[in-house]
């Protein structure tokens, strides 16, 4: 009884690590209950989850340098330039 | 995308004109979307450069079957994809000194080490807000390269994880694990400079 317990509740370091696999991979019955059981006591870890998911959220936008300055124009004049002496060469 | 050089044509006057036209039209989009997804802006000039490149080399084959913009962002994808998958494998042969453990993030009886752990509310204002995609930007580039390989071929083009995993030649749990700490280090340093700075 006492590993049964034992197997049932989780830690957070491992509710964490179902909270990403999730996302992977579908989970088995069993990780399924218990990660339900562990958000429903744990709620530093439904926080977790809530902020891995705005995450992805935003991952899959671009997330790097937003806002920037893309003042294309010098690159422009580069490729084409480039590109004429491919022209040329051939 | 893979061409043979020896197999190349020499481009004609017209083609070049043609790749002109293209180059003045879609280099600002190009560039603007490689910077959203490479850390340093000479890496995202120097890929936009390769999908011209390699446009001009293709035109016989490519031109006319289509959307222009639609095939060069497919190039450009590709480009960052070939680049990621060089820096993970790079870093794989060098190690990562520095990289927090486990425990870093938990306590020795697996309970989260709640210093840094803050709470927050408003998430759909969050999505739009300038300041926070710029502590995000800034996170991101602080990961180890392997790391950030890997969260970049899996939002590139939100690709499912079997196709990422088998690119990298990595077991599916291992890349899950790998995602997993990037995650834990991102909310960590999101936490330090936006979560506890906002009223909640």
């Amino acid at each position: 009884m006492k590993n049964a317990k034992k197997n049932w509740m989780l830690t957070c370091d491992s509710a964490a690590q179902l909270i990403e696999k999730r996302n992977h991979v579908s989970l088995g019955p069993v990780e399924r209950i218990q990660l339900m059981l562990h958000n429903g006591l744990c709620s530093l870890c439904k926080t977790y989850q809530k902020q891995s998911d705005l995450l992805n959220k935003h991952l899959r936008k671009n997330a790097l340098n937003t806002g920037h300055d893309t003042d294309s124009s010098a690159l422009e004049k580069r490729i084409l330039e480039g590109l004429e002496k491919v022209q040329r060469k051939n | 995308m893979k061409t043979n050089p020896q197999e190349i044509k020499t481009p004609s006057k017209q083609q070049l004109a043609d790749v002109t036209l293209w180059v003045k039209s879609y280099t600002k989009p190009l560039l603007h979307f490689a910077m959203g997804k490479l850390a340093s802006k000479e890496t995202a000039e120097d890929l936009v450069q390769a999908t011209f490149e390699t446009a001009f080399a293709a035109y016989d084959k490519y031109s006319g079957t289509g959307n222009i913009q639609a095939w060069l962002f497919t190039i450009l994808r590709n480009k960052i994809a070939d680049f990621y998958r060089l820096q993970f494998r790079l870093a794989a042969t060098i190690p990562v000194s520095g990289l927090p453990e486990e425990d870093y993030f938990f306590n020795e009886e697996g309970h989260w080490k709640t210093d840094d752990f803050y709470h927050y509310s408003d998430e759909k204002h969050l999505l739009d807000d300038d300041e926070f995609n710029d502590i995000l930007s800034k996170c991101l580039k602080s990961l180890p390269p392997n790391l950030m390989a890997v969260i970049q071929l899996k939002f590139l083009e939100d690709k499912k994880s079997k196709v990422v995993v088998e690119e990298l030649g990595l077991s599916p749990t291992n890349f899950w694990q790998l995602m997993h700490r990037a995650k834990l280090q991102l909310r960590k340093c999101l936490s330090v400079h936006w979560f506890n700075e906002s009223t909640l």
